[in-house]
């Protein structure tokens, strides 16, 4: 190895405090933008094969009581249509002893050919397809329970019978909903086990439910109505009996486009990580050019050139870079799938797989991103001449700034030791405006991440703050609501127990786009918003409606002006402030549980009893609740289609919306921790170069007795006005910066208003605060070990 | 001091005789230096001529702040003149960019620090090799280089401490890797700027001792120094004060009229 090359190693391993900060700099900024784009990607690939697409969609579903397999041709010849599926489905349930409820909610589905199925297919990621007494389970079933190969699953085939299958493999569908999210498991049967298990099951009301569908796909979706009554005609020609024909919703891309805006967000605040490890690579640098200006000189004295010089410097830099990229793209490949799989728990992430742009990205950036900062100063810093570098080094020329010493001479009651650590702040001019940018930076990146979480929480705090509920109920359907309500009026802390309606997800499409369905009834005491404008709903109003002011803003509807919608004329008599969270909304329609009973989209809404209760504390609310919870037993909670808890208290509810946006707070909160994390560096690194060219002045204090806690009270004095200036600046700028941000997160994600938390400064200064104790105390103690002799050596 | 007795005319005016006669490596011609800062100028060097004898051990005396290290640096090239030239051989200094300066004095000039400036994280080999990389090689193959730089640390007499760290070695032992440093191109011309004066009285004579020797392999050597028993031991040498030659042996120096008439 040549001797430049071996000092530009050297330069990297000798100095290991300043590599440890700039390699932690850039593995800190590659870290978070491999597992920003690893974890998004991994969500993002689950959430649209867990969604699906269109391709995957069926537009028709047409119920019969049997299957013919031999028609499956003929139709898929018909006009307009484009693909068929049979299909065989027990609505079951499958017996787990340990699990809560005894076992979970089971879709049980066959299709006549299991290898080629029309519209939505299933992949086979391990063992084979079923025979008899057999059974493929989908891959997410296994975040219900653990089950492998070889295990056997009971499932009722009718009111007080089971059957056993044997598992021989595992599916992934795309399209379909996680298990985990459903609390339903999916299985696959071959025709005959169908025959076998289900055959003779009778569905009633709390046995498994067996329902033979044809799924059909068509060419143009504005026919599919004259379609499907052509394909029941000919079904009916061949004396099969047509059952009913529904239409599924389209394909929605709303909750897509919702992911992809968060994770954009957070790859906002993922570049602000990586520009700030070139800041502190920038600094590094110019620290380092400080240091070496007289091994620069001798460089140059021996014959060496501004170029070779400059590629020397340039080799420790790649070096750094090495140190940093490799193992940030490593640990985030490694971090970001369980990572993913904590956020979003409630899909089917599928196998680990890395998309080759991810890890090309992170070693570009890795790799230029401090290439870019050295070069400046680098270039710069070698211009230096011979004699220039053997200039006065070492101690500043004590010229000092004159409004320092007239302000030093006025406040005498202030120590020289404090003086000393103000006048380094700026001794270094461009050091340390580099150093107040990065840690401004870094302060108004986490006053925007508090401000977002704190906006979003807010939100969600005013979604449910005009319903004065203490339990909710979910039914199932209408066919027991008024029996359940009557039961739950009769026990002895209920106030009030009302019917409501709400949006299921599916949302209601108008001209305008889609809005959430809200649906309470007329004379509701529980309900109360603040009407902007307009009034509530009357007994008399016929296809009233409210709407929230979003949704007014969207549309420019006013009280007393109408809307058309499936065929309905809607009035408008009031508007509401109601705010949703629903993404991909523009707003919200409150209206009675009759109107969204004509609207005809009632099998898209949630049956709720919302239940005020006399004794609304902890304890008699519990109580309620687990009284409330005795009504629905018999099967998994409920029966066919539970495995999921349908009581909630008020608390629960929010605390079950807030969750959903716990993912964010921390994935937000995350890229905050790197933005600080690379921002403390900075001020390290920035602290210890100080200390080490003050090296001579730590030496003649310490010689006229200094102590080294008096030393050190110099450099801390420096980091925490260093600290202070940039928490002043970070507020100046994170407060637009926090503003912008929210505004991004409402074209993107969801419409927050704007909230400032306050707190969020106190946690700003704390956090200076021990930054700039630890970043400064650290390497001025270390100076004040070394020898006085040393230090005051002429080099 | 000797002083010269005729002149004869050149381009910069009259210049001592022998001064061309003699064949001196290096010719300094009305040399002159100053500095302007802040609406004052400080005249470092003033017209300084004098000429180096090839194969000379050259001494350049002179109390603190005569002017010896600023003169010195022209004869490096690390300083530019205000006017004046610098000739070495039949090249004169000249107008050149940094780069072409730097790549000059890596072949023709090795330079021995007062305060040694080896780099810290080498060892003394690898400093040697340093100036060879920087210096290409002077005209050997870059597989003779290692060859090259042990002969040069031998040469010194520092065989042994081939990998040692400059903070494992005396003193005396980093001044004669510098110089070893200074030989590794084989230039012409050595150029030291107190090559003692960080030393102790034993140690400087065996380093001075090593420079001096030098001159029998060949070697022209100019060495600064503000010690005038030190400054004797030259064959040739000038002595300066407040920028100004105010003697001089064998070195064809122009006197300095002021400090003529003092005398």
């Amino acid at each position: 190895m040549n001797a430049r090359r071996k000092k530009s190693i050297a330069d990297v391993t000798k100095r290991k405090g300043r590599t440890f900060m700039v390699v932690m700099g850039i593995f800190i900024g590659v870290l978070g933008l491999t597992v920003i784009n690893f974890t998004q990607a991994t969500i993002f690939n689950a959430y649209s094969y867990s969604m699906g697409s269109a391709a995957n969609y069926p537009d028709v579903y047409v119920g019969v009581n049997r299957l013919v397999p031999s028609l499956t041709a003929s139709l898929a010849a018909m006009s307009n249509v484009k693909a068929v599926q049979m299909q065989a489905e027990a609505d079951t349930s499958w017996k787990v002893d340990s699990a809560p409820h005894g076992g979970f909610a089971m879709v049980i589905r066959s299709y006549p050919d299991l290898q080629h199925v029309a519209i939505t297919p299933f992949q086979l990621t391990s063992g084979r397809y079923p025979g008899v007494g057999e059974i493929v389970l989908e891959y997410g079933d296994q975040q219900l329970q653990s089950i492998a190969i070889g295990d056997t699953v009971t499932v009722n085939t009718g009111t007080d019978t089971t059957t056993t299958l044997r598992v021989v493999g595992f599916a992934r569908t795309q399209g379909l909903a996680s298990p985990v999210a459903s609390h339903t498991a999916r299985g696959y049967v071959s025709t005959d086990a169908f025959q076998q298990t289900f055959g003779a099951t009778v569905s009633d009301a709390k046995g498994p439910q067996v329902s033979y569908t044809i799924a059909l796909k068509v060419n143009n979706t504005a026919q599919k109505s004259s379609t499907a009554k052509a394909v029941a005609d000919v079904l009916r020609a061949k004396q099969v009996t047509v059952q009913g024909i529904t239409y599924p919703t389209p394909f929605d891309t709303a909750v897509l486009t919702a992911v992809n805006g968060v994770f954009t967000l957070l790859r906002v605040l993922a570049i602000l990580a990586v520009i700030l490890s070139g800041m502190l690579i920038l600094n590094t640098i110019i620290t380092l050019i400080a240091e070496q200006t007289q091994i620069m000189g001798t460089m140059k004295a021996l014959g060496g050139t501004r170029g070779s010089i400059l590629r020397g410097y340039l080799v420790s830099v790649l070096i750094y870079s090495i140190l940093g990229t490799l193992p940030g793209i490593v640990l985030g490949l490694v971090l970001g799938y369980p990572l993913a799989s904590v956020l979003f728990s409630n899909i089917d992430l599928g196998p680990f797989t890395v998309e080759p742009w991810i890890v090309a990205l992170s070693l570009g950036i890795g790799f230029s991103v401090p290439l870019l900062a050295a070069l400046l100063p680098l270039w710069l810093g070698t211009r230096i001449t011979v004699r220039e570098a053997f200039a006065a080094y070492g101690i500043s020329s004590g010229q000092g700034r004159r409004s320092t010493r007239r302000a030093s001479g006025q406040m005498s009651w202030i120590s020289q030791t404090t003086w000393l650590g103000l006048r380094g702040v700026f001794r270094r001019c461009g050091r340390a405006l580099l150093t107040l940018l990065t840690l401004t930076l870094a302060g108004a990146t986490f006053l925007t991440v508090q401000t977002a979480s704190a906006s979003t929480n807010q939100m969600i705090a005013d979604i449910t703050a005009n319903s004065h509920y203490d339990v909710k109920v979910m039914l199932p359907d209408s066919t027991q609501l008024q029996a359940t309500l009557s039961q739950i009026q009769a026990f002895a802390n209920v106030k009030r127990v009302e019917s409501a309606m709400e949006d299921d997800g599916t949302g209601l499409l108008t001209e305008w786009g889609k809005v959430s369905l809200l649906g309470f009834q007329v004379d509701t005491q529980i309900y109360r918003p603040t009407i902007l404008s307009g009034r509530w709903l009357t007994a008399n109003d016929t296809n009233a409606i409210l709407i929230n002011e979003k949704f007014a803003a969207a549309s420019g509807l006013k009280v007393g002006q109408t809307m058309l919608v499936s065929s309905l004329t809607l009035t408008v008599i009031g508007i509401v402030h109601q705010p949703t969270e629903n993404v991909g909304r523009i707003g919200a329609i409150i209206t009675s549980n009759d109107v969204i009973n004509h609207l005809g989209t009632a099998g898209n809404e949630l049956l709720e009893l919302l239940v005020q209760a006399h004794d609304s504390s902890t304890g008699a609310v519990a109580t309620l609740v687990n009284q409330i919870d005795q009504l629905f037993n018999g099967g998994p909670n409920g029966g066919p289609g539970g495995g999921f808890s349908n009581v909630f208290t008020h608390q629960e509810f929010i605390a079950q919306e807030q969750q959903g946006f716990y993912v964010f707070y921390a994935l937000l909160y995350s890229v905050a921790l790197i933005v600080g994390g690379v921002g403390s560096l900075g001020l390290a690194n920035a602290l210890a170069a100080s200390v080490l060219e003050r090296k001579r002045e730590i030496g003649m204090l310490r010689s006229m007795g200094g102590s080294s806690w008096r030393v050190a009270q110099i450099f801390w004095v420096e980091g925490l006005s260093l600290g202070s200036i940039s928490l002043f600046l970070g507020a100046l700028v994170g407060i637009p910066m926090a503003y912008a941000f929210v505004q991004l997160m409402g074209k993107l994600v969801l419409q927050v208003n704007f909230l400032i938390d306050s707190s969020a400064f106190i946690v700003m200064l704390v956090a200076v605060l021990v930054i700039a104790t630890l970043a400064s105390i650290i390497p001025a103690l270390r100076a004040s070990r070394i020898r006085i002799a040393d230090m005051l050596r002429y080099e | 001091m000797q002083q010269p007795q005729h002149t004869v005319q050149s381009q910069f005016g009259q210049l001592p005789v022998g001064l061309q006669m003699n064949n001196p490596l290096v010719l300094v011609e009305h040399l002159s230096r100053v500095i302007a800062t802040r609406g004052q100028k400080t005249t470092i060097l003033d017209d300084v001529s004098f000429s180096v004898p090839t194969q000379s051990l050259f001494a350049i005396n002179g109390p603190s702040g005569s002017g010896k290290s600023t003169l010195l640096n022209m004869l490096t090239g690390v300083d530019r003149p205000t006017s004046g030239r610098v000739v070495f051989g039949t090249e004169e200094l000249g107008i050149r960019s940094e780069n072409a300066l730097a790549r000059w004095r890596g072949q023709h000039v090795g330079i021995i620090f007062q305060f040694f400036q080896l780099v810290p994280t080498l060892t003394a080999l690898e400093n040697v090799l340093l100036a060879l990389e920087l210096g290409k090689g002077g005209g050997l193959p870059r597989r003779a280089w290692r060859e090259r730089a042990e002969t040069c640390l031998e040469t010194v007499g520092l065989s042994a401490f081939l990998r040692r760290l400059p903070s494992e070695l005396s003193g005396g032992q980093q001044q004669r890797v510098a110089i070893a440093r200074a030989l590794a191109n084989n230039p012409p011309i050595l150029i030291a700027d107190e090559p003692t004066g960080n030393l102790d009285s034993r140690t400087s004579q065996g380093v001075f001792g090593t420079l001096a020797s030098l001159t029998q392999q060949g070697k022209t050597v100019i060495y600064v120094t503000h010690d005038r028993a030190l400054a004797a031991l030259a064959e040739a040498r000038i002595e300066l004060l407040d920028g100004r030659i105010v003697g001089q042996q064998g070195a064809n120096a122009l006197i300095a009229p002021a400090m003529e008439a003092k005398r």
